[in-house]
């Protein structure tokens, strides 16, 4: 043992756990073993079986019998519906998981009537099984084929929810879009928690240890093809989709008062500019509304009903805070003060670059047609970077300066990709075996 | 004959996982309060790292040895865990310490452990909470578990030559923290 290993032996000594915290913790561990004990994971398959069976045949029976309807039913349904209460935070391989997912989750689906509670109960169930995902992933349980499993279990659920949307479209197509920009934010959602779980995850070194890598992928899919599928809506869509903005923002800003004790000054100071945000955008869109088309404005009121079921999921999702930035879900809009300072920032950058390659232009020995292309293009670039400028000073148009920024970096991009080209000799003779062992000419 | 099953290697799977519990476990805790300077968070990484080992034995797997196993799952937790805390990138310091390597010595009679070690023991921990994660990690994988520069570098997934750099670097900056201090 060396000197340091021996100096450093005494201190580091005093670095242990107590007895009661590894007391504690073996027994924590002994509660881990014999809960996920696979000796008894036959014997569980056919308990979870008679469970299930038992608690479909009791709904079956008590839905259908009157006598089940009075006290005594009442009683036992209690006695029966906290172990399905338990069920609801099972994950896959736990006891009660069939109980939540073929039990419950097919109860709720029997009590909703409405196309539009359908979609929502079929995304919603969608999420549980993302969620399901991610606390097997926490735990390490998450394995490639338990993975698989709940991909493709997200994916019906998903499919059933499209299924119940074109239902809905035929009796109410503005109905059917709301449905339909609640489904996609939810994904959305989910694809930003996925992705921040998998980037924070270190590499496993347990052999089929799955990072939920297929099920980021498949979200991702399924968010795309209801992006595509976009429905037709009806003149009073507008309207509806007003009321239901109107509606979720009360929600919204409900939600954000009772949680006040909880959030940061930060956190809170996020939420409130993105819910100021969305009124900007809500108030935007009237405007547009009231001077143009029917359907005017429209499309910014969907992407605010959007932003604020996604900040309603952050606010009311401890783990989805948890997990991702609230400027990942809902970036913070830019007042004119931050476009200013943006186009600033690009302009003096882009500056730099047109010195840098004028040097360089300055001492090149390249053909003349080269330079001469290069020159044009400098000109071109300052010409645009004059735009912004003169728009930034005067207090002109944003937006036009927004789009000469766009132009002059698109002619840096081609600046910078042909800078070599300039530092090329004019004259690039081939040099031979023998040119290099004969000695210099003197002058 | 070909390996060991786990009955003649002493006992169940339970009775070897729990004897890896009862040998390692103090030694994993230390680690990890070393690296996450965090007590509370290192208990329960070590239970996390546990409940992982009996989760991949559990499914069938014969674990070999179980005290590298263990660091390594402990490894990419703590890695995790300063992921999670965003205090320092280790990428960023990968891309700025770069991965040159150096000639391998052997440390045991280096000048530079030699006036490390004339200096207090505590000074060092306490400066060693102070290093950057990816010099810190090698240091108390050598120092505080005593770990050979070969397991080291089959841990971290890395050669010698890297680590036997990131212990000479680490050791420099440990020595300028303590000197500076006093």
């Amino acid at each position: 043992m060396g000197m340091l290993e021996k100096k450093l032996k005494s201190e580091l000594g005093k670095i242990h756990m107590r007895a009661s915290e590894r007391i504690f913790l073996r027994e924590r561990l002994l509660a881990y073993m014999e809960y996920h004990d696979r000796k008894n994971f036959h014997a569980s398959s056919a308990i979870q079986d008679r469970v299930v069976g038992f608690f479909a045949d009791f709904y079956a029976s008590y839905l259908n019998t009157s006598q089940a309807r009075g006290a005594f039913g009442v009683v036992a349904l209690l006695v029966v519906v906290s172990i399905p209460f338990s069920a609801e935070s099972s994950v896959p391989g736990d006891v009660l998981y069939p109980v939540k997912v073929r039990v419950n989750e097919e109860v709720r689906s029997g009590l909703t009537f409405s196309p539009y509670e359908k979609v929502a109960w079929e995304a919603k169930r969608a999420e549980r099984r993302i969620g399901e995902a991610r606390v097997l992933a926490k735990e390490g349980r998450l394995t490639n084929e338990v993975e698989a499993e709940l991909t493709e279990t997200m994916k019906g659920h998903v499919a059933d929810a499209q299924k119940e949307m074109a239902v809905l479209r035929e009796s109410d197509a503005d109905g059917a879009a709301i449905a339909q920009v609640a489904m996609e934010s939810a994904l959305e959602l989910q694809t930003a928690v996925l992705d921040t779980d998998i980037s924070t995850q270190a590499s496993s070194s347990v052999p089929g240890e799955s990072h939920m890598a297929t099920l980021a992928l498949a979200v991702r899919d399924v968010h795309a093809s209801l992006v595509v599928s976009e429905p037709e809506v009806s003149v009073s869509a507008y309207d509806r989709f007003t009321l239901k903005v109107a509606e979720s923002m009360k929600y919204a800003k409900e939600l954000e008062s009772s949680l006040l004790p909880t959030l940061t000054e930060g956190e809170s100071f996020e939420i409130n500019r993105r819910l100021s945000d969305i009124e900007n955008t809500v108030s935007a869109a009237h405007t547009l509304h009231a001077s143009s088309t029917t359907q005017g404005g429209l499309r910014d009121l969907k992407a605010a009903f959007s932003d604020i079921q996604k900040l309603i999921a952050f606010m009311s999702d401890i783990e989805v805070r948890r997990s991702v930035a609230i400027e990942k879900l809902v970036p913070k809009q830019l007042t004119d003060e931050d476009r200013k300072e943006i186009l600033w920032a690009a302009h003096a950058e882009l500056l730099g670059t047109v010195e840098l390659v004028s040097l360089r232009l300055a001492s090149s020995t390249a053909e003349q047609g080269v330079r001469d292309v290069q020159s044009t293009t400098i000109a071109q670039l300052q010409e645009q970077l004059d735009i912004v400028s003169r728009q930034l000073e005067e207090g002109g148009s944003l937006n036009e300066a927004e789009f000469a920024l766009n132009a002059a970096r698109v002619l840096s991009h081609t600046l910078l990709g042909s800078v070599d080209q300039i530092d090329a000799p004019v004259d690039e003779a081939p040099v031979s075996e023998e040119a290099t062992s004969t000695p210099p000419q003197a002058l | 004959m070909a390996k060991e099953t786990s009955q003649e290697a002493g006992g169940t799977q339970e009775d070897r996982f729990l004897k890896a519990f009862d040998e390692y476990a103090d030694a994993l805790f230390r680690h990890a309060t070393m690296r996450l300077s965090d007590r509370e968070r290192a208990i329960e990484l070590v239970h996390d790292t546990f409940t992982k080992a009996w989760t991949y034995a559990n499914n069938g797997n014969l674990i070999e040895s179980y005290r590298p196993f263990l660091y390594k799952i402990l490894g990419n937790l703590i890695i995790d865990e300063y992921r999670r805390r965003r205090t320092e990138s280790l990428d960023s310091i990968l891309e700025e310490e770069g991965m040159d390597t150096g000639r391998f010595r052997d440390l045991q009679e280096g000048s530079l452990e030699e006036s490390l070690a004339a200096l207090d023991a505590k000074r060092i921990i306490e400066a060693m909470e102070k290093l950057p994660a990816i010099y810190k990690e090698t240091l108390v994988l050598r120092f505080v578990d005593g770990l050979g520069p070969k397991e080291i570098a089959t841990l971290i997934e890395e050669t010698e030559n890297v680590v036997s750099v990131r212990l000479n670097r680490g050791m420099s900056l440990l020595r300028e923290i303590v000197t500076k201090k006093e």
